[in-house]
């Protein structure tokens, strides 16, 4: 097969071609180099305020945190509590009142970033519309059972358990209702 | 060209067929074949029934993959006291479950219970206690999917398993014990 030339002067020919490649390879590699995002760039999370956290989490470990449930490193969502999974190696399943030793701080705090990581940037649209749609997250449907969930549904929108999860979403946190529902759902 | 075309679909359908039978032949789950084949021998020596397997997952091979025939809702066995290896033998594990239906399993000589799925249909999460005569145990936290006991109940005691079922803490807990309940 045989290239077509056009007339002279209106298309570059070959030796032109050669000359403008390096300078066409030099432009992209600029334009990629400049392009690149910052590497220590981090995206923040508009996240509900941990200090909150401690009561939804004992919440969490008693209905969702189970052995055999989200107390398993196996899931995205992971909760850490005396009802079930524990942090400190040393420690075993088992609160105070069993024998064992209560949620420490750290399990707090691992609970915490395991369920604010989950979705990150529609945490930080829920929480920052004031938690007006707590749906938007995938653990509150599922909870409710509007989406697929192994442990089928487990709350239901108004119930002391939403309101306990709901109330920290929209930032304050309703301590009396979490208690009443680790009571109220064994 | 007609015939040609018709002797090449003639060596490719059974080329294709043999392809398909092979895939079907080994289409196993290799997850679940991997746990079965990790239980190993059974080490308490005893023929396949209702006292086998004393301590094992149950629904390993009783879930409904196989290789058991019969299929089990929930399964376990229970220990007299924590720490030892005495099974919990003529005892009752009473099942509770979301909807408020009730179940209650023996326990064998060996610690073994079971409830089979034609027998219950719990639905999750369950709640679970254990009886012998006057004494009486509740599971600390609910089953919220996992029929096998042992999946989490597992020998040895961790941060992700409280070691094996049992009824009391303490032999001065049992029934028959000079003093006890």
């Amino acid at each position: 097969m045989r290239a077509i030339a056009g007339p002279k002067g209106t298309r570059p020919t070959r030796k032109t071609s050669y000359f403008l490649a390096p300078f066409v390879l030099l432009a992209l590699a600029i334009v990629a180099a400049c392009g690149a995002p910052d590497s220590s760039a981090r995206i923040g999370v508009d996240a509900p305020d941990e200090t909150q956290f401690p009561p939804v989490s004992d919440l969490l470990d008693h209905r969702c945190g189970s052995l055999d449930c989200h107390g398993q490193t196996s899931r995205n969502l992971q909760i850490f509590g005396c009802e079930g999974m524990r942090l400190d190696p040393n420690d075993v399943p088992g609160c105070r009142n069993a024998g064992g030793k209560d949620t420490t701080q750290a399990e707090y705090d691992a609970t915490y970033r395991s369920l604010v990581g989950l979705e990150p940037a529609v945490m930080s649209e829920v929480v920052s519309g004031g938690g007006a749609h707590p749906e938007l997250l995938t653990f509150v449907r599922k909870a409710r059972g509007w989406e697929a969930h192994k442990g089928g549904g487990l709350m239901f929108p108004g119930d002391e358990q939403d309101v306990c999860i709901t109330s920290w979403l929209a930032g304050k946190t309703d301590d009396a209702t979490c208690v009443k529902a680790i009571a109220d759902f064994p | 060209m007609r015939q040609v075309r018709t002797q090449r679909i003639a060596l490719i359908l059974p080329a294709l067929a043999v392809v398909f039978v092979t895939l079907i032949a080994c289409g196993g789950d290799p997850t679940h074949d991997n746990a079965v084949d990790a239980l190993g021998a059974d080490p308490t020596g005893q023929p396949n029934g209702p006292t086998h397997r004393a301590g094992q997952p149950c629904l390993t091979c009783h879930g409904g993959s196989g290789p058991a025939s019969a299929q089990f809702a929930v399964g376990g066995t229970a220990y007299l006291v924590k720490g030892q290896t005495d099974p919990l033998a003529n005892g009752t594990v009473h099942l509770l479950d979301a909807s408020g239906a009730k179940f209650d399993m023996p326990t064998n000589e060996v610690g073994n219970f079971f409830a089979t799925t034609a027998e219950w249909k719990p639905v999750a999460p369950i709640n679970v206690s254990l009886t012998l005569d006057t004494s009486e145990a509740d599971m600390i936290s609910h089953v919220g999917r996992d029929g096998s006991c042992a999946d989490c109940h597992t020998a040895t005691v961790g941060p992700r398993s409280p070691g094996p079922v049992y009824l009391a803490s303490d032999p001065g807990n049992l029934p028959d014990a000079d003093g006890g309940s």
